[in-house]
């Protein structure tokens, strides 16, 4: 192997000097890029991309995580769609996203409109700490602390029934018609307050000459928002959107602490759904399968939301 | 990958520029091959067949020599498991001083889901507390103790304490065959009540027969008090399903259902009765309306505060209760559907398994056995409130820790001398509990399911997760 010292640093090189005849000094520079990706290209080969094949390959195996193993083709995949359990977890997850990512984007975009005009910078920094907190609590605890706010005799009930809608009060995580709204609210909470500070970071950068602009021209609060802030702030809502929208469809932790996919089917999501695939029913090829068909759905959300930011 | 190097160099001159296509299809050669390699390289899993059964291959001794050992106990760190073994350990090092127990402690969750890698390790702990069986005895992760249970006397036990873990060569089926793991205490179902709430509703000697049962319940809703507490989001509801099933007599139904049986159903009408029953009584305001989202660690506390008169619970909550309520809460079986009748319940093995590949065997065996002596009994349930293991004839320890612990006890030996122990349908299979059991219930006590579908829907289940 040629030494490192030999190879200077590859350089980004136009038509004419690509021109040159190859020599040996070219194959240094040629593998001397791929050495200093190596050490990265190896740690992302090893924790990410091979568990990624693994997984590929264990979808089309039988297989309980210690023994033998059988082939199957395809009859993993195929149970994903036939079943009606797993499939409707995939349809829960899809769901999500109302409450992960669009709902806390919408309320996070007014907040920080209405944030961006408050004159004493107390009061705002005051605030946007106030919004941020569910961020820095564990999800963990979050969801905790929900069931119990939700719960028979829980705060949500009480303050219903202090003004007189006893008739709405019920157990909301135990409820079939409630249930999955209510899981769905305390991502929406969680996520509200990412979207704030993101958002109002976001505004701080747009130009406030367009601001005086578009007041000069008569345009009131609402048409500010629609002309100036919203296309302003369109890479943070695709960045926010992506982040969240991956949150939603592989969603675990909240559901595991609060309902555990019950009562009945109704919150199920495929996160859950491939822990206790795998880990309990040890049926390690249709919880891989599983795994490999979100990833995809993922992706194909995931990418054209991309294009929309290049477009930007 | 080298070819198409090679062949890219050799094909005249060449521009040392490549087009972006190029690199592109490149990387997804590279790719292709490194991916279709690893998949070609192996299958999954363990190549060969371990010999299902296998016995140890050194003579199994009940002698512990005078070598030091350390004896590696793993268990779960809920309630007072720790504490337990502790105690347990410190008496059994005074009996063997060349031995030292070293309790190393896991979460139940985590236990019961890395359970089969944990000991598939070659540093192995020589004990291990074991919950699910799975496929291990097929895979051949786990000692026969046969040879200890001869030596032992353990096969002298009541047959129905040691079936649980009995398991067929193949790991298909269990109540029979070789003897793979041990109970150090035992789990009991029944129903907990609160002394003075049951005695304002006249209750004076616990019912005789489910309906007598059910009158009470039916004066304790008049009373305005909750009757019957479980907890619907964890599945406990099945154990009051399976305890009417067991009132009728369907002791032999379940068992072979639970340990697979070929043909064995639970579709039948002894099932179809429990579960209307379950649904009338949720109907009739017997079970509280939102039963479904409590789970048990509310139930017990909302017993534990004296809102309700029943709850039929297991004995793992029998220390809690005795703590919180005291001399105020006593423990019944559900009692049969007619009068005379043989008790039944649900119990089974807080259970330890040796792993295969464990270093100390012996020693592992010779602690489990230590728990059957008068003095490790009467740990056990000092220190647990649990029921312990061992002969019908054995003592009762006599405790003074409750009156509600004392009630297990005698309830236990009462079903040793009736033949009366069942497995949990919730230990079916690997999966029946959370996949089907949890929200198969809950739609249940909903009404989103009739009684009739619910039994069909429970067989059909067991059915396809028994499928390989």
């Amino acid at each position: 192997m040629v030494s490192i010292n030999a190879a200077p640093l590859p350089t980004l090189r136009d038509e004419s000097e690509a021109e040159r005849p190859v020599d040996r000094l070219h194959t240094v520079q040629r593998f001397g890029g791929w050495l200093w990706l190596a050490p990265s290209l190896l740690m992302y080969t090893m924790f990410v991309l091979g568990p990624l094949a693994l997984t590929v390959q264990y979808s089309f195996y039988s297989w309980d995580g210690i023994g033998q193993s059988t082939w199957v083709g395809l009859d993993n995949y195929g149970e994903v769609f036939k079943n009606p359990e797993l499939f409707g977890s995939l349809v829960n997850a899809f769901v999500l996203i109302i409450f992960f990512a669009i709902f806390p984007i919408l309320v996070g975009l007014v907040a920080s409109a209405l944030l961006k005009d408050v004159r004493s910078k107390a009061v705002g920094t005051f605030a946007r700490t106030v919004l941020f907190i569910p961020q820095i609590i564990p999800l963990a605890g979050a969801a905790i602390a929900w069931t119990w706010m939700y719960s028979e005799g829980g705060v949500v009930n009480q303050v219903l029934r202090a003004i007189g809608l006893e008739s709405l009060a019920r157990p909301w995580l135990g409820d079939f018609d409630t249930a999955l709204p209510a899981v769905g609210l305390i991502g929406s909470w969680v996520a509200f307050g990412l979207c704030t500070v993101l958002f109002s970071a976001g505004m701080g950068k747009i130009d406030p000459s367009l601001y005086e602009a578009v007041r000069l021209d008569g345009a009131g609060k609402v048409r500010e928002f629609r002309t100036i802030t919203l296309p302003g702030l369109r890479q943070e809502i695709v960045v926010v959107g992506t982040v969240l929208v991956i949150a939603a469809l592989a969603s675990f932790d909240i559901i595991y602490i609060a309902t555990l996919g019950g009562p009945g089917y109704e919150t199920m999501v495929p996160g859950l759904q491939i822990y206790r695939l795998a880990f309990t029913a040890q049926k390690v090829g249709l919880a891989s399968a599983l795994g490999v068909v979100l990833t995809l759905l993922i992706l194909v959300v995931i990418v054209p939301l991309q294009r929309l930011r290049r477009e930007a | 990958m080298s070819n198409d190097y090679r062949r890219g160099r050799t094909a005249g001159p060449r521009k040392w520029h490549r087009s972006s296509a190029d690199v592109r299809f490149r990387g997804f050669a590279v790719g292709a091959v490194i991916v279709s390699v690893v998949l070609a390289a192996c299958t999954p899993g363990s190549s060969e067949s371990p010999t299902p059964g296998q016995t140890a291959s050194k003579p199994v001794s009940t002698d512990l020599g005078s070598d030091p050992v350390t004896l590696r106990v793993e268990t779960d760190n809920s309630g007072s498991n720790q504490a337990s073994l502790e105690e347990l350990g410190a008496a059994f090092q005074k009996n063997y001083p060349n031995v030292t127990v070293d309790i190393i402690t896991e979460q139940f969750t985590v236990l019961q889901q890395n359970g089969p890698r944990i000991i598939s390790t070659p540093d192995t702990p020589d004990l291990i507390r074991f919950p699910t069986l799975g496929n291990t005895v097929k895979d051949g992760l786990l000692a026969n103790l046969d040879p200890y249970a001869a030596a032992y006397g353990w096969d002298k036990f009541p047959a129905t304490q040691l079936d649980q873990w009995r398991v067929s060569a193949d790991g298909s089926r269990r109540g029979s065959g070789s003897l793979y793991g041990m109970g150090l205490s035992f789990s009991l179902t029944g129903t907990y009540y609160n002394k003075e709430e049951a005695a304002a509703i006249g209750m004076t000697t616990p019912p005789a027969t489910v309906a007598d049962f059910e009158a009470l319940l039916a004066k304790a809703k008049a009373a305005g008090k909750v009757p019957l507490l479980s907890s619907g989001q964890d599945g406990n509801l099945f154990l009051i399903f399976q305890a009417l099933m067991l009132s009728e007599g369907a002791k032999e139904q379940l068992s072979d259902w639970v340990f697979n049986e070929p043909g064995a159903t639970i579709d039948t009408p002894e099932a179809l009765d429990a579960a209307t029953t379950l649904v009338e009584w949720t109907d009739a305001g017997y079970l509280p309306s939102d039963v479904n989202a409590i789970n048990n660690t509310e139930a017990v506390a909302r017993f534990n505060s004296g809102d309700a008169v029943f709850i039929y619970d297991g004995n793992w909550n029998t220390a809690t209760y005795n703590t919180e309520m005291g001399e105020n809460v006593g423990f019944f079986l559900l009692p049969p559907s007619s009068s005379g009748g043989k008790s039944s319940s649900m119990s089974d093995p807080f259970n330890y398994v040796i792993p295969a590949k464990a270093a100390n065997k012996d020693a592992a065996a010779a602690f489990l056995n230590f728990a059957y002596t008068n003095e490790g009994r009467a740990i056990m349930v000092e220190t647990t409130g649990q029921v312990p293991g061992g002969p019908a004839d054995a003592d009762l320890p006599t405790t003074g820790a409750g009156p509600v612990i004392q009630d297990t006890l005698t309830a236990f030996q009462q079903l040793n001398t009736d033949d009366g122990i069942a497995p949990y349908i919730g230990n079916a299979t690997a999966s029946i509990y959370t996949d089907t059991i949890i929200p198969q219930f809950q739609l249940l006590v909903a009404g989103k399911v009739s009684p009739a579908d619910f039994v069909k829907r429970l067989q059909s289940d067991y059915t396809s997760q028994l499928a390989p």
